[in-house]
């Protein structure tokens, strides 16, 4: 006998949704352990880091952590406490570990568990791999004692291995570039929560970092570089190169995370006999700029080169070149730093160029580019200081609504450019100017 | 009619009395994430919180008095007598279930947001959903979040924990609470009545149960351990103490501690992992962790 019941249904999602964070390890067990980082140091760095992602969103109702310290939680107490709270997602972080020689991502699920488990976890994988672009050792399902005992869909992922040391030490990427290394992990989680629970993804700080160790840097000759630890080099090392006659190239290719505007940064250990006029060209969607760096001076700092438009996706890159250094003199590959800078994140490339001004290079100590796109022609723009004084009026070039502003004869500051239509200003982008 | 229950549609939710699956595998059924004491017998929620099993207590049948389609548990059921609560959830949303063994009594929802059901002294349902207390489905107008919530034995007080794992405490009547205990973090407290006086347990982070002074917020601890559970008719307190390597549990056993603080392990099986204790007719039952099967512990 079956007795049949009607029961009525939502078909709609709930707006608000909560997730419960819990950090491998701790106290007592390391982990795994690399030379300069634990796995329980790791796992507790980036959970925090994903609770500040996710604490910025306004869908996200809350954010809890079975441990906020270095101490031990039994795996009990952790499914015991995540279950009393309801979450509406469990991530268990981790890191892995084998013999030093194996480096990737893996993200698994309870081997019987929930539909909705294994979506979240081939939801949130993709972007882990993504944002160290190390091998995707792929999807996986386990019995794992905090996968298996929760209530809510739940994955655990194991980001990367923390003792692999043949080509670069990850522990050491972690120590030294805490934040960044961590960081990049931790929006990864966070931008997999959004898509999972179909929250739009638009935490605050996103960024990219390409080091020379990174898979995603490349050199056109790699035998014809060589490696150095000079000074303070972003991560264990760079590599250099003596000038010859021969143009030689080597590029940083980020996954950018999404369409937007990113500071673009370079690290380098300078050196008395380091070239004084490097040439990076920055590939950004609306095509490529140029820049020369005395890499004599300086150095061993972010150098901030400019903002440029990318699109998500490995679309975008800068490159260095020996293109018009001195023969003889030491050029230097180390790291780039790609820094969004835009707010309220629009994941397509149309609604990218709708309504939009960009300018370049920005910070600028010398011409200013001026671009408008998505709008009506306009004959000219503003430039108005911080106080809103009018500063020039600059008219169209050659091309429509594209501007050339010299702000020679102006003091440092920040500006203002507008573009105006009809008597209403309709786009307007801030411009550093440094001399 | 408010827009979510515009936008709802019908469904169907059937309810075998008999099944053949349950026939066949009986008792000796392994992947069991959690158990309860349900009238005669044991309820237990399997693995991955996809489905309810009934165990009888003589262990000679099992059956699934209920089944639905494209639903999964996002609850763990509580329990009076014969009665039974659980939260469901179905294409996103919840309804809290109310059964007996046998037939369904009430559903009530749907929710966005449900919360675990709790049980009075007097058989009253409690839950929380939509950020609100509800009775007997019938929403309190008294605004609480926690997912979790215990209640006394006559329906006046309601504990809970907040966001900052702080033990509160509700008074149904006058719709305040306060925070009771901090200190730890504190989970899933409930109330238990001792020598007829009124205690809150607490299972915390730390790994220590504490017995909470409703009055006063006066601390305990009485045992390190897990997964505590009011033993009612030997008045103690049912606890695993496990350890592990971070993925999978390595030993498990099952003690016993007084509200005085007096401790005994009663279980001694190195090659089973006993966690979840809880205790039926007499009883002790635990869930061995790696394999999900039931067990039953040996008194002495």
């Amino acid at each position: 006998m079956r007795i049949l019941i009607p029961l009525l249904l939502y078909t709609q999602m709930a707006s608000a949704w909560s997730v419960c964070l819990d950090p491998g390890h701790g106290g007592s067990d390391n982990g795994a352990v690399g030379i300069y980082y634990t796995e329980k140091e790791a796992n507790l760095d980036v959970a925090y880091i994903i609770r500040s992602y996710l604490e910025q969103l306004p869908e996200c109702e809350s954010v809890a952590m079975t441990r906020l310290t270095d101490e031990y939680v039994s795996l009990a107490d952790r499914v015991a406490y995540a279950n009393a709270g309801g979450y509406d997602r469990f991530i268990s972080i981790h890191h892995n570990a084998f013999n030093g020689s194996v480096q990737g991502t893996e993200t698994y699920c309870y081997t019987d568990g929930s539909p909705e488990s294994f979506t979240f976890r081939n939801t949130v994988h993709p972007y882990i791999v993504d944002a160290f672009g190390y091998y995707d050792r792929g999807v996986k399902t386990a019995g794992f004692y905090v996968i298996k005992y929760t209530e809510m869909p739940s994955i655990l992922c194991e980001a990367s291995f923390l003792d692999y040391t043949a080509q670069w030490d990850e522990s050491w990427r972690f120590f030294i570039h805490r934040l960044d290394h961590d960081g990049i992990e931790g929006w990864a989680y966070c931008a997999g929560v959004c898509e999972s629970l179909l929250s739009p993804v638009t935490p605050s700080y996103l960024c990219r970092i390409v080091d020379n160790s990174y898979p995603l840097f490349s050199m056109e000759n790699p035998e014809h570089w060589s490696s150095g630890d000079w000074g303070t080099p972003f991560g264990p090392d760079y590599v250099w190169m003596t000038v010859s006659g021969d143009t030689e190239t080597a590029e940083w290719k980020p996954h950018i995370p999404v369409t937007g505007y990113y500071d673009v940064y370079l690290w380098w250990v300078s050196g008395s006999n380091r070239a004084t006029e490097v040439k990076y060209s920055v590939h950004h969607h609306y095509g490529e700029e140029e820049f020369y760096v005395d890499q004599s001076t300086g150095g061993e700092e972010w150098y901030m080169l400019g903002t440029f438009p990318f699109i998500s996706g490995s679309y975008g890159w800068v490159e260095i070149s020996t293109e018009g250094s001195v023969p003889g003199q030491i050029m230097v590959a180390d790291a780039v730093r790609f820094e969004n800078t835009t707010s309220g994140i629009e994941d397509d490339a149309s609604s990218f160029m709708e309504h939009s001004m960009l300018v370049s290079p920005n910070p600028a100590a010398a011409p200013v580019r001026i671009e408008l796109y998505g709008i009506p022609m306009v004959p000219e723009i503003f430039i108005y200081d911080i106080d809103g004084r009018l500063v020039q009026r600059v008219l169209s070039q050659q091309q429509p609504n594209v501007f050339l502003w010299n702000p020679e004869g102006c003091e440092n500051g920040i500006y203002f450019a507008v573009a105006v239509s009809d008597g209403s200003s309709i786009v307007s982008e801030r411009i550093i100017y440094l001399k | 009619m408010n827009l979510l229950a515009a936008l709802s549609i019908p469904f169907l939710l059937s309810i075998p009395v008999a099944d053949s699956y349950a026939m066949e595998n009986r008792c000796n059924v392994n992947g069991l994430a959690d158990i309860t004491p349900f009238a005669d017998g044991i309820m237990a929620v399997t693995w991955g919180y996809e489905s309810v099993l009934y165990f009888e207590s003589d262990n000679s049948a099992m059956y699934i008095p209920w089944i639905w389609d494209e639903s999964r548990c996002c609850s763990s059921p509580s329990s009076f007598g014969d009665s039974a609560a659980i939260c469901i959830n179905t294409d996103g949303v919840d309804n809290i279930l109310f059964f007996s063994p046998d037939s369904i009594i009430a559903v009530y929802g749907p929710y966005e947001r449900g919360g675990r059901p709790a049980f009075d002294g007097l058989g009253n349902l409690w839950f929380t959903a939509d950020g609100y207390l509800f009775r007997n489905g019938i929403s309190t107008g008294t605004e609480l979040d926690s997912y979790t919530v215990s209640v006394d034995q006559s329906g006046s007080w309601i504990v809970f924990c907040d966001e900052s794992d702080r033990v509160c405490i509700l008074n149904t009547a006058e719709r305040e609470s306060t925070v009771l205990a901090s200190g730890y973090r504190f989970y899933n407290p409930v109330f238990v009545i001792y020598d007829e006086t009124l205690v809150i347990i607490s299972p915390t982070l730390e790994g220590e149960i504490i017995a909470i002074a409703p009055s006063t917020g006066v601390c305990k601890s009485l045992a390190s351990g897990s997964q505590p559970f009011w033993w009612k008719e030997a008045e103690s307190i049912l606890y695993s103490v496990t350890s592990d390597n971070g993925h999978t549990i390595t030993s498990g056993e099952i003690w016993i501690v007084s509200l005085e603080g007096v401790n005994r392990q009663i279980s001694f099986t190195s090659e089973i992992h006993e966690t979840h204790p809880i205790a039926v007719l007499g009883t002790v039952y635990a869930i061995d962790a790696d394999t999900g099967s039931l067990v039953a512990v040996p008194s002495e």
